[in-house]
């Protein structure tokens, strides 16, 4: 970072504020509980008093005569009557009285035993183990009946509730409290664990800091009515509480009297500092709103730390629906106009710029100027009327605030932001309409769909962040997960179909559409067409965007579906395959296979994978750019449609499956009925018996899934599929054999997480069954497909299984993960690979000596192997 | 980059193992010299494929581990032999919070070579470490009248207890003395309040009869020509010590039963497994940042959670704790006990503005002017 002379901090010391040091750090000492005169003008000692700062525009502060914005605000104190526990010490008040002498002052602990903590305290080096001492100390201190150091007896002190102590029957007030708390010389503070600096007094107030009214700012409203902030109540209430205390001590008023008073201003205090404290009831506005008074300020999600430390607000951003493109590059992001009008690049006139910041200077629409900066740091509007002017006066050291434009560099955001690739490096493409715009290939790290989804663009400022943000975190450069090291930019759905399309056997692609291809590709030489009709194969055109040098032979997704299905044997290797589900590239040639899911798809996406390791990003970028084109052309030259008829399968053969499964069912029932069913091992007899009936379910699922899908899969291994659902299916594009399942075949057994639905009515599940029916039909099996339709009662089963399914996804998972995430990432957020590829903590303590094992960066393997074999043994 | 330094990294003896396999597997002839090529093309793979120093590998191993638990894809269950285990998300969650009661214990339980292979033997143990409580064998009636709670045997008795050894279990470990009569045992408990009555009835019911405490089922499996026993609920402290078993091949899925028993390095272990089994199959997660985890939870020598009970909430930085959770608390702590705030991790220069010391961070730029 460029040095600018900024101070920046380099610890903090926590310590509790000496009275002495509120005292002549305050600037006013606050009398009066009335804030503002007749006139509306604040009035002199009380909470507005203009010497605490300011607040409105126009005025200079009394105190240090700055205006607004500049000048902090002061302190300024309250002189309470009568001492105040502070809430927040109260506990280590009772430890300290607790544990300390109330005649001397000193831990009662028999000489010997004091010893050893003394020398145990002196070896603790941190914070946290002097504490652990103390609280020995504490505990063996507790039950002391006599002071060994000056004989006098001891009785335990309580904690009740705030500023209510108890010895014994008499009550201790804070004046009581206090005194002995001076008693306690700092040796024994020290003992005891605590910051021996701090005396232990302090924790018992006698005087409040009086925050400045920048930290309260009062708001006007509408109605001309001044609105005070909730802090400012409080301390009123205190400053009010204060005064008649006062006045009622000074009258000689009756014990009684002052004593409910005192408890009155210790409940005051107690509030103003954390009005959410255990026991004590949460003081409220007049419209019966807790107060948000100090601790609330900091706490929990929308308290300080959370919402305005941890996390910052941010200029220079924007948001918006986002839409595809297919035809832009995957590490660009389509921009609005409106967008790159408002967001702007601070440009540093340099001698070797200067020419092109003065065209942009004089500009008067879009890739124009809006301010400027001298090198003073004074920020100009730019208008016509002084444009000639800082046209003459613009040299190097100059800014010159332009409008973002097409090739700049932006970070492109979705949240929930879950893992790196969340946030990524895009160029800006300035694009009609009012959406961003992106690759459909990068949907998968960001989980973005086009729903409706809102993104956000950041645009860097700093020369060194638009560095680090081109280097680091441009998208090309993230298309390898470091989660399990596969591609995560990548091919999806249709971009799968198409490409498929384009590799199978039977397509044929004349010369005009190789042409189209050839262009896309910026190939100028089209190969031998390999038809006798002078068409070429789509394998001739995909192979044109090979490298010449690459040789591949591995499985595609075809190949795994295939061979589930009994299709394929073991013996379909390599070219012999008569499926040719099988990828052989060879010199850059696609020799057989049909690029699919596995070749350029997510995780697996082998083809990608070798491409990302073996060559450049630029390059990597340029094919999944070219491979998305060309599978929209295909999928335009082509086509892939789907019907209905697709899904029609033998209903009649069905329909004896599923009585088979029925009969079956009630032969269960009744043994179960009878008691003679084999329970299972570990398992009750009722626990058998709906596990054997969920197995039956899925068993007679499967064999109707089976004469569904037996025409059907035959046709599968056609060369050119007829249908076209299962070819994207068979290809990794989308579906999977159980929706099949469930159109084609039949619903089956609804469970609800792994059970049969068994609550409802009394004795049954629905009023449709009678009471004690355990059979297939009564709990949840659905013998109908989705194509013919499901029957009400039936139709009522599935809802349940959706409905469960639902909520746990809405309400719990979401929740629950996100939480999970949060914990994982802050407890493991320091631990950063050092040079000797140790994994170490913040404070240096070693996590791992060798990250992983063996230093290995999950993103630079395939699936977490270091080579692959074909890797190696191709370039030998 | 500046010339290469002649420092050459060693490589762990593992990943050479590795390049071996992979040289044996690619079945070509292996000459002297194509292996040093191939060991010397391995080494700058190998070299290549090194973390960056400076890389936030914390955050990644976190996301990494995070980020499919939210997509839901995760398996709920599996089955270790007939019992479901729960997998998923919530385990991935009780793991982290290193539960001290997880949802579904479970062990597998191998045996001493003798018994392994022998079926009756294996049955007759599954029946002898499943816990019978009383209540399942017999009914408790207290009687507030009397002050007396009476045990009569359940008509259905398919443990086949008697009330005999009812009756001594209670003498054993509740320390009274039953009557045993013909059809019921009864216990007299005149001395104590009559709130208590009830409290000692449930005492009763919730007795152990026999079996290890804990364990709610026993399922055998044959893996190979042995069997192995799964149980649901775990206790290995007894059952490590029986005879039966092979002590070298217990296993539990409670990490916190492993940490008592065979201390942080053993839990490290099972807890990396059990890591294995929540993030294996389709929402994969490198076997490397489920080590890292695993080592992060445990480096302090003992099983913490990474919530604010253990990593996030005993760091250093009290800005950090506080950024994390129950910031006035820890703010305080700060105050009472002198903390002092030095900027090492994350969060706490991410609060006051500063760089990181992770990524670009970690290095700083010096230039000589002069020149």
């Amino acid at each position: 970072m460029v040095s600018t002379g900024i101070k920046t901090i380099s610890s903090i010391e926590f310590k509790v504020l000496d009275p002495e040091r509120i005292r002549s750090m305050s600037a006013v000492e606050i009398t009066t509980a009335e804030t503002y005169d007749l006139d509306g003008f604040p009035i002199e000692g009380s909470l507005m008093d203009p010497r605490l700062g300011v607040i409105s525009p126009g005025l200079r502060c009394k105190t240090c005569g700055q205006r607004m914005n500049k000048c902090p605000g002061h302190f300024g104190l309250i002189e309470l009557v009568r001492p105040i526990i502070h809430i927040k010490f109260s506990e280590a008040i009772r430890d300290c009285l607790v544990a300390t002498c109330h005649k001397c002052g000193k831990v009662p602990l028999a000489q010997d035993v004091l010893h050893g903590f003394k020398e145990k305290m002196k070896l603790a080096n941190t914070p946290e183990e002097r504490r652990e001492i103390g609280k020995d100390v504490i505990r063996k201190s507790k039950s002391v009946k006599k002071c060994s150091q000056c004989g006098s007896d001891r009785e335990l002190v309580v904690y009740k509730k705030p500023g209510r102590y108890m010895e014994g029957t008499k009550r201790l007030f804070p004046t009581e409290i206090r005194e002995r708390l001076v008693r306690v010389a700092s040796d024994e503070v020290w003992l005891l664990g605590f910051d021996k600096d701090v005396r232990p007094e302090w924790w018992v107030l006698t005087v409040l800091a009086v925050p400045p009214v920048t930290m309260r700012p009062s708001i006007t409203l509408e109605t001309g009515q001044k609105s005070e902030d909730d802090l400012t109540h409080k301390l009123s209430d205190i400053v009010r509480t204060n005064q008649r205390l006062k006045e009622n001590i000074n009258a000689g008023a009756p014990q009684i009297i002052v004593e409910s008073m005192w408890d009155l201003l210790q409940y005051h205090l107690t509030t103003y500092f954390d009005n959410a404290a255990p026991g004590v009831p949460p003081a409220n506005d007049r419209t019966g709103r807790p107060l948000r008074t100090l601790t609330q300020r900091l706490t929990g999600k929308e308290g300080r730390f959370r919402l305005s430390l941890s996390g910052k607000r941010v200029n220079f951003s924007a948001r918006s629906v986002v839409n595809p493109d297919p035809f832009i590059s995957i590490n660009e992001v389509g921009v609005p106009r409106e967008v790159a009008e408002k967001l702007t690049y601070p440009e540093r006139v340099t001698e070797w710029n200067i020419d092109h910041c003065r065209e942009l200077v004089k500009r008067t629409e879009y890739p124009m100027v809006r301010t400027v900066i001298s090198p003073l740091g004074l920020k100009k509007k730019l208008i016509d009327a002084n444009k000639e002017e800082i046209l003459t006066e613009l040299a190097p050291g100059w800014v010159v605030e332009r409008d973002m434009i097409e090739g700049d560099t932006a970070l492109f955001n979705r949240q929930p932001s879950l893992h790196r690739m969340s946030e990524m490096a895009h160029k800006v493409k300035i694009l009609p309409a009012r959406s961003f715009r992106i690759h459909p290939a990068v949907t998968k790290p960001y989980n973005a769909d086009f729903d409706g989804d809102n993104m956000n663009l950041h645009f860097p400022q700093e020369l060194e962040a638009r560095v680090e943000a081109e280097e680091l975190l441009a998208v090309e450069k993230h298309v390898l997960s470091p989660r399990y090291g596969g591609p995560v930019i990548c091919a999806q759905e249709d971009l799968i179909s198409g490409i498929a399309l384009l590799t199978l056997k039977s397509t044929k692609v004349s010369r005009e559409d190789a042409m189209h291809f050839a262009q896309i590709l910026g190939q100028k030489e089209l190969p031998k067409p390999a038809n006798d009709d002078g068409t070429f194969t789509g394998k001739q055109i995909f192979s044109l965007i090979l490298p010449k040098d690459l040789n591949m032979n591995f499985r595609s997704n075809v190949s795994d579906t295939l061979r589930r299905a009994g299709i394929c044997t073991a013996e379909c290797v390599g070219e012999k395959c008569r499926h040719d589900a099988n990828v052989v590239i060879r010199d850059g040639e696609l020799v057989c296979g049909i690029i699919d899911d596995h070749a350029v798809g997510e995780k697996k996406g082998k083809l990608l994978s070798k491409i990302a390791k073996t060559r450049d990003t630029e390059y990597l970028k340029w094919f999944i750019d070219k491979i998305s084109e060309m599978a929209l052309v295909a999928l335009n030259h082509i086509g892939i449609t789907l019907s209905l008829s697709e899904f029609e399968s033998d209903i009649g053969k069905r329909d004896k499956i599923v009585e088979e499964g029925l009969k079956k069912g009630e032969k269960v029932v009744e043994s179960y009925k009878k008691g003679t069913l084999q329970s299972l091992p570990g398992l009750t007899y009722e626990e058998s018996f709906e596990r054997e009936m969920i197995i039956l379910g899925m068993e007679t699922k499967k064999a109707a899934l089976d004469i569904a899908l037996e025409e059907k899969i035959r046709r599968l291994a056609e060369e050119r599929p007829s249908y076209d659902a299962l070819l994207m299916m068979l290809v990794g594009a989308r579906g999977k054999v159980s929706n099949i399942e469930n159109i084609s075949a039949l619903r089956g057994q609804i469970t609800l997480q792994g059970e049969r639905p068994t609550e409802g009515y009394e004795g049954r599940l629905t009023p449709c069954y009678e009471r004690g029916d355990v059979g297939l039909l009564a709990r949840g099996f659905v013998p109908h497909n989705l194509l013919e339709g499901v029957p009400p009662k039936e139709f009522f089963f599935d809802a349940m299984g959706g409905r469960i399914g639902e909520i746990e996804k809405s309400s719990l998972s979401t929740r629950k993960s996100g939480y999970l995430q949060r914990q994982l990432v802050y407890a493991l957020q320091d631990a950063g690979a050092k040079h000797d590829h140790s994994v170490r903590s913040a404070t240096g303590d070693v996590i791992q000596f060798l990250y992983g094992g063996d230093g290995v960066f999950p993103m630079h393997t395939t699936r977490g192997k270091i080579f692959d074999l074909e890797e190696l043994t191709e370039e030998d | 980059m500046a010339a290469k330094s002649k420092k050459e990294i060693q490589i762990p003896a593992h990943v050479v193992r590795e390049f071996e396999r992979v040289l044996e597997r690619s079945g070509e002839k292996i000459t002297e010299k194509s292996r040093k090529e191939f060991f010397e093309k391995a080494r700058e793979i190998y070299e290549k494929s090194l973390v960056t120093p400076g890389e936030a590998i914390g955050t990644i191993a976190a996301q990494s581990i995070g980020e499919p638990t939210t997509q839901g894809a995760l398996r709920a269950f599996h089955f270790a032999g007939a019992l479901s285990v729960s997998g998923g998300l919530d385990r991935s969650q009780e793991l982290f919070t290193a539960s001290r009661v997880i949802k579904t214990p479970q062990m597998e339980i191998h045996f001493q070579p003798e018994m392994a292979r022998d079926e009756k033997k294996i049955n007759a143990f599954q029946k002898k470490i499943v816990e019978v409580r009383v209540s399942e064998v017999a009914n408790v009636t207290k009687h507030l009248g009397e002050k007396s709670v009476t045990i009569s045997l359940k008509p259905q008795n398919d443990k086949s207890a008697t009330l005999e050894e009812i009756a001594e279990k209670m003498e054993k470990t509740l320390k009274v003395q039953p009557k045993v009569l013909k059809e019921r045992i009864e216990v007299s408990q005149k001395n104590l309040p009559l709130k208590k009555i009830s409290l000692f009835a449930q005492k009763v019911s919730e007795l152990t009869l026999r079996g290890v405490p804990g364990i709610t089922h026993a399922v055998r499996e044959k893996i190979g020509p042995e069997y192995v026993v799964h149980t649901r609920g775990s206790n290995i402290e007894e059952v490590i010590s029986m005879q039966e078993v092979d002590p070298r091949r217990v296993f539990t899925n409670d990490v916190r039963q492993i940490e008592e028993f065979f201390g942080v390095e053993a839990a490290r272990r099972v807890f990396l497994e059990e890591l294995k089994k929540v993030y294996s199959g389709g929402e994969y997660v490198d076997a490397r940042h489920l080590s890292l985890a695993s080592d992060a939870i445990t480096f302090s020598g003992k099983l913490e959670a990474a919530g604010r009970t253990g990593i996030s909430g005993s760091k250093q930085s009290v800005l950090a704790r506080a950024g994390f959770e129950e910031t006035s608390k820890n703010l305080f702590d700060a105050v009472l006990y002198g903390e002092k705030e030095t900027f090492k991790g994350v969060a706490e220069n991410i609060i006051v503005g500063k760089l990181i010391n992770l990524g670009t961070g970690t290095v700083k730029v010096m230039m000589k002017f002069q020149e």
